[in-house]
């Protein structure tokens, strides 16, 4: 991997002794990518960008994330029934064909963001090998995902895009590989987790590492001589090759660790803490931390990174309301003070915040006032350079066993691939359209590869 | 007086002189002869020129004489032929007659008495120079000219003084005279003509001091102590030593050479002695000084090269050991009895040290009570029916990780009769909650609790196992009382039947709660709900049978165990469970949350339709107990769980990635019959070759597991043999590992069994959590262990590895024998003691040793 940062820098270097043009290292970044191909979109003066997954884990009811209202708001509260909201308690968001939707009422802190066009619906998006229609999908004409409605394998689908086979990288580890070059010579990460592993982050050439607290250090590196000569036999002895898989694996991890943790410690030292406040909830602590590494990125090297993040607590099978009024709230006021922080650092148009569920909970509720595990779901789009204020992708027919729905509670076929919805973020960030598919095996079976929510896309 | 003695001499003298002159007369012009001075006396050695006059001759030749002898003798003194006498050196004769006799007429002559005087003395040196007030001294003149009887003054006083010749005199003399004061000696020569020599001074000091450092002291036995004696007011310094007024001292009180060097006895005599120093100068003058002996500080010189678990009886030697000394071994006494200073003979049990050695002491009583240095011995298991290391991995698997304790009783019984054990012990306990709103730090302690002091290892490890198989998790049953109830089915069932296991789990008002089986209603086509799927659907995926079909060798078949339409099934037949009736409370439906014993069945409430479960009928109309009965049947007996259970089970117990054949003796195991037997299926695991603890073991290279968080400082901890608290304070650490006990993300587990490294897709669950931060909280945690500062009532004995730490390479030898099961490889060992030398603070040795052991991948992952 390491070889691989060298030949690259190699190959840069090369580069601009053969174009003999006078360039700065900014601009130098921004005008190679891997390959020497690049997507002429990311080539702006200032360049950094940043993508942020929010996963919602467990299945976030998207029903009642975004509900159709006018005309369309009575199907809804018939087949919800027990857990219809009231129409009056939405926040308008009307869409540019003029439909009218609304927002749940706990998304309060972002709703004016959508009329100021930084935040986009992203309807009925979801797993698919193929699009797909009812008939398809009942006969086995075309292949669906394997285990649909299973979390495990639903979550890993959405991070690896790879709904038929298992594959041990992730789509946004793979949009990493394809960007790293903007990072040279920074050997810093390219993609972030803040609250585990994450499956999306893992590239086959990058590496992704967690930074979780603020605490994130070796304990007692005092730098006395009895703790460096601690800390130096630690290190030799991470060297020493066992031949032994999790023995390797284990000092790798640990390896990153110490050399990450000393990057943070380095780049961290002195720098000042932004004055947007978080809330003090899962999400806006992890939220902050990602703020906290984007302050820093110039210190890092930093000209690409991807951010993930996480959400518990959605497989709401029973007393729903309630509990997903709170998951609304906290993802939120989350996303809105991390917005106002990109905006504070001044770089909110080069940030893209946006959630992932494993799937969307069936329309039609269970006898516990819950509902149960489905399929296409709804996300949410945030970002200074969004192209906010509206709906992409298309609603489904809120109908039990109607044109959308896979069986007979609502759960529906998405309409719009992760692939497309992932690749028009990738494009967006660097990756060359004709390398797309590389990311996403399966974005050739889709006529339109992006859908629009971005620039250039 | 003094010159009364002349006159006489004159008066005697004068008649003679004129008859002489009478009868010269009477002849023609006699020859005159005339004599001139007359001194009255002469000092003795002194010279007198006589001057001789002949008249009326032409012959002016005269003769001298002395007492009539010519030219006299020495002791009368001598003349010269020109009248120079030369007095005698001392005063032989108090009077001489000086003559001077004309030759040209032999009678005319000239007779003059003399008296002879005693010298005036001459003073050179009086010595001392000084003399000490009030002290008797000998004082030596020395000089010339001193008379017999001469007399030596001291500011005027006479002394009684020896004469030891001219030249010398001696005296006594005691002065009063205040220091500073000069005093005046000079010598009187006696009479005749008596007389003082010069004045030499003598200055008066003060009286001597004697002074002896240090002033107190105390001393060990055998041990020297360097005395020093300041004398002041005298150039003699000089003192003579004595202990208990023995000039010199002795064996049993000691001795004391001339320099003051004393050295104390061998064996206590009394708990002082008295060191006294005598000024030679001034006998009068001393110090005393008093010495404390306290015992010696005991050194074990030699003892045996090993012991052994249990009793063990021994002799040890070396020096300094009290009459009444005592011995420990690791801080336990052992029965010591005394020979000699050298020597003691030693009996009693030994219990088996942490980390395989084990330290002896002695320790010497009051006065000065002292313990001597560690004496390091390797401790031996008194019976070992396998090997430390085999027998160690065992207890890795097994229990919550291996203490000195459990790894010798395993070393004693074997593994089936531990098992034996284990299956027959008392089951932990979790209290039963204080109130509703307990929460579950409390019951995450009790958890710690029992697995770091409970007798019941193997079954806690099963029950811990079993709960990562049918999770709840606390991030929605936040309480004590919520989640106790399951757990406590765990620990029941641990060693049952899966199928019973089912049934309890099913009926948990907890698993209820937690997946929503409680309150699942029949569908209602009027309000258009079906039911929940929860429970139904997570009990076929993460249960019992997964998504896969599998072999008996748990490999993966074609197709699918169940359906989407399975799952609905499962869930209608069980409907119309709710909590039980709390007690005091009419049951109805819905009863109001209640998590003790099981859920109740409202008919009314349950599907009565006819429903297929994975094939098999389940006939319309029944009661909701059989429905659910015969539903748990039909799933348990689907050929999927005994491979599914068999993998999931030795995953949390031997390894991340068993091979086929290890599946399938495993899952032969529970498929014996009675089907699902727990007891039969945990031996099989851990008796199994591939677990590699008994005979024919395979080891291969992509064995074992990284060590979950909590069973990771559970093993770190029972492997230091730390001693706990009632309040373990733990989930807290572990949490920051990425696990935080009782608190799954959600159903699915901290981590999935089925995850593989991304690297090489190898299967192993629990690196899952394993990432930059988690992989610092571990390190992090080793290191608070290592400094024993994990708080919440927890001690790790870092005392013991102290006491081994004068040596780097033992002190590592026996961290590694405690966490590595002595099998350390080379380089981490030389890489190790590196940095366990760089300080000479035992206690940093120590951490550093712990902490970069555990840190080790080696220990990371148990392999």
């Amino acid at each position: 991997m390491k070889k691989n940062r060298i030949d690259f820098a190699q190959s840069r270097r090369e580069f601009l002794l053969k174009s003999g043009r006078l360039v700065s290292t900014i601009g130098a970044a921004a005008t190679l990518a891997p390959f020497g191909a690049v997507n002429a979109l990311a080539q702006s003066g200032d360049d950094y960008k940043a993508i942020i997954c929010i996963f919602n884990f467990g299945g976030n009811d998207a029903n009642n994330m975004i509900v159709p209202m006018g005309p369309n708001y009575a199907a809804y509260q018939r087949i919800r029934g027990s857990l219809a909201l009231p129409e009056a308690s939405l926040l308008s968001t009307p869409t540019s064909k003029g439909e009218a939707f609304g927002l749940h009422a706990s998304l309060a802190p972002i709703h004016p963001l959508y009329a100021g066009k930084k935040l986009a619906l992203i309807a009925n998006v979801g797993m698919l090998v193929k699009p797909l229609t009812r008939e398809q999908y009942r006969s086995g004409a075309i292949p669906a995902p394997n285990n649909l409605f299973s979390h495990s394998d639903q979550q890993q689908q959405w991070q690896n895009a790879s709904p038929l086979t298992p594959a041990t990288t992730g789509w946004a580890g793979r949009v990493a590989d394809r960007v790293q070059g903007f990072n040279a010579p920074s050997n810093f990460p390219p993609a972030v987790a803040v609250n585990g592993n994450s499956l999306q982050l893992i590239g086959q050439e990058t590496r992704p590492t967690t930074i979780g607290g603020e605490d994130f250090g070796i304990a007692g590196n005092d730098h006395t001589v009895i703790s460096d000569a601690r800390q130096a036999s630690l290190q030799e002895m991470l060297k020493f090759d066992s031949g032994v898989v999790l023995f390797q694996t284990a000092n790798r991890i640990l390896s990153d660790a110490v050399a990450v943790s000393k990057q943070v410690e380095d780049a961290t030292r002195g720098a000042a803490a932004l004055t947007t406040a978080f809330p003090g909830t899962g999400l806006g602590r992890q939220l902050a931390q990602v703020a906290r590494i984007i302050q820093v990125r110039q210190a890092l090297g930093m000209k690409r990174q991807i951010f993930f993040v996480s959400q518990g607590g959605f497989d709401t099978h029973s007393a729903q309301l309630g509990m997903h009024a709170g998951l609304m709230t906290e993802l939120s006021q989350a996303m809105l003070a991390f917005y106002n922080a990109t905006a504070e650092m001044g770089i909110a148009d080069k940030v893209v915040t946006f959630t992932e569920s494993e799937f969307n909970r069936t329309f039609q509720p269970n006898g516990n006032v819950g509902s149960d595990h489905a399929w296409g779901t709804h996300t949410l789009v945030l970002g200074g350079g969004v192209l906010g204020g509206d709906m992409y992708g298309s609603f489904p027919t809120q109908a039990l066993q109607g044109p959308s729905d896979s069986g007979d509670r609502g759960n529906w076929i998405p309409t719009m691939s992760l692939d497309q919805y992932g690749a028009t973020m990738a494009q967006w960030f660097g990756v060359n359209p004709l390398d797309l598919g590389l990311v996403f095996p399966n974005l050739a079976n889709f006529t339109k590869k992006t859908v629009g929510f971005l620039p250039g896309t | 007086m003094r010159h009364r003695p002349r006159f006489f001499v004159l008066s005697r003298l004068l008649p003679a002189l004129l008859v002489s002159f009478s009868i010269a007369s009477g002849q023609t012009t006699p020859v005159k002869i005339t004599l001139e001075p007359s001194p009255s006396g002469v000092r003795a050695s002194m010279k007198y020129d006589f001057n001789a006059t002949v008249a009326n001759t032409s012959n002016k030749a005269v003769k001298w004489l002395v007492n009539n002898v010519e030219g006299g003798t020495p002791t009368l003194g001598t003349i010269s032929t020109s009248g120079l006498y030369q007095a005698p050196p001392q005063v032989y004769t108090p009077r001489v007659l000086i003559q001077v006799k004309s030759v040209a007429d032999p009678t005319k002559f000239v007779v003059r008495g003399i008296s002879l005087w005693n010298p005036i003395a001459k003073v050179t040196d009086v010595s001392p120079d000084d003399i000490n007030q009030s002290l008797r001294t000998e004082i030596v003149v020395k000089g010339s000219l001193f008379a017999a009887g001469a007399k030596i003054y001291a500011d005027r006083v006479p002394l009684a003084t020896t004469f030891v010749s001219g030249t010398e005199l001696r005296a006594s003399l005691t002065t009063a005279l205040a220091p500073g004061t000069r005093v005046k000696v000079l010598v009187r020569n006696p009479d005749p003509e008596s007389a003082d020599s010069n004045i030499k001074e003598m200055v008066v000091l003060p009286p001597v001091v004697v002074t002896v450092t240090p002033a107190t002291v105390n001393v060990r036995l055998s041990a020297k102590q360097d005395f020093g004696a300041r004398v002041e007011n005298t150039s003699n310094r000089v003192v003579t030593w004595s202990v208990n007024g023995v000039k010199g001292g002795n064996a049993t009180i000691g001795t004391i050479d001339d320099a003051g060097l004393y050295t104390a006895p061998a064996v206590l005599p009394s708990p002082t002695v008295q060191i006294k120093a005598v000024s030679v100068h001034d006998p009068s003058k001393a110090d005393t000084t008093t010495v404390t002996l306290l015992h010696a500080i005991p050194v074990i010189t030699a003892a045996p090269p090993a012991l052994k678990t249990g009793p063990n009886s021994f002799a040890i030697t070396g020096t300094g050991f009290a009459k009444t000394a005592t011995l420990q071994f690791n801080g336990q006494p052992l029965s010591a009895v005394w020979v000699n200073s050298t020597r003691m003979t030693v009996s009693g049990s030994i219990k088996p040290p942490l980390g395989g050695y084990g330290t002896l002491r002695v320790l010497n009583p009051a006065p000065g009570p002292a313990n001597s240095a560690f004496y390091p011995i390797p401790v031996n298991p008194a019976k070992a029916v396998m090997t430390v290391e085999a027998a160690s991995r065992f207890l890795e698997q097994a229990s919550w990780g291996p203490t000195p304790g459990s790894l010798n009783r395993l070393l004693e019984i074997g593994r089936e009769g531990w098992l034996a054990e284990q299956f027959a012990a008392a089951p932990a306990a979790y209290p039963d909650p204080v109130d509703m709103g307990q929460s579950l730090n409390s019951l995450q302690k009790a958890f710690f609790r029992n697995a770091l002091t409970g007798p019941d290892q193997l079954r806690q490890r099963m029950a811990f196992a079993l709960g990562q198989i049918f999770v709840v998790s606390g991030v929605e049953l936040p309480q004590y009382w919520q989640m106790v109830p399951l757990q406590r089915v765990f620990l029941a069932q641990a060693f049952g039947n899966y199928r019973n296991l089912m049934q309890d789990v099913t009926l948990s008002p907890t698993m209820g709660d937690y997946l929503d089986m409680v309150n699942n209603d029949k569908p209602n086509p009027a309000k258009g709900y079906v039911p929940n799927e929860n429970y139904g659907r997570e009990t076929l995926q993460l249960f019992t049978l997964g998504l896969s079909n599998l072999s008996p060798t748990g490999a993966r078949l074609p197709g699918a165990p169940y359906t989407e339409e399975d799952v609905r099934q499962l869930a209608l037949a069980l409907t119309g469970w709710t909590y039980p009736p709390e007690p005091g409370f009419a049951s109805k439906w819905t009863n109001k949350r209640y998590y003790y014993g099981q859920m109740v069945a409202f008919q009314d409430r349950h599907d009565i339709s006819n429903k297929t479960l994975l094939g098999q009928f389940l006939p319309g109309g029944r009661s909701a107990q059989a429905d659910l009965d015969q539903a748990l049947d039909i799933v348990f007996q689907h050929p999927n769980v005994g491979p599914f259970v068999s993998l999931r089970l030795i995953q949390k117990f031997v390894t991340s990635n068993p091979s086929a054949e290890y599946i399938g003796r495993v899952t032969s195991a529970f498929n014996a019959s009675p089907r699902g037997d727990l007891k039969r299926v945990i031996t099989a695991i851990l008796l199994d070759p591939e677990a590699g603890t008994g005979p024919g073991a395979i080891l291969s290279s992509t064995q074992g597991h990284l060590r979950e968080p909590v069973l990771f400082a559970t093993t770190l901890l029972r492997s230091l043999d730390a001693t706990v608290g009632s309040e373990p304070g733990l989930a807290s650490q572990t949490e920051l590992m990425g696990q935080k006990l009782f608190f799954a993300p959600s159903v699915f587990n901290y981590f999935s069994p089925l995850y593989r490294l991304p690297s090489s897709g190898v299967p192993a669950p629990e690196f899952q959590i394993l990432n930059p931060t988690t992989a610092l909280a571990r390190i992090n945690f080793v290191f608070s262990a290592s400094k024993n500062q994990l708080g919440g009532g927890i001690d790790i004995p870092v005392e013991h590895f102290e006491s081994l730490a004068a040596s780097p390479s033992l002190l590592v030898e026996a961290v590694n024998r405690a966490l590595m099961r002595g099998t350390m490889k080379a380089d981490m060992k030389a890489e190790i003691i590196k940095a366990v030398s760089v300080t000479g603070d035992l206690k940093w040795r120590v951490r550093n040793a712990i902490y970069l052991t555990a840190t080790q991948s080696r220990f990371q992952v148990q392999q």
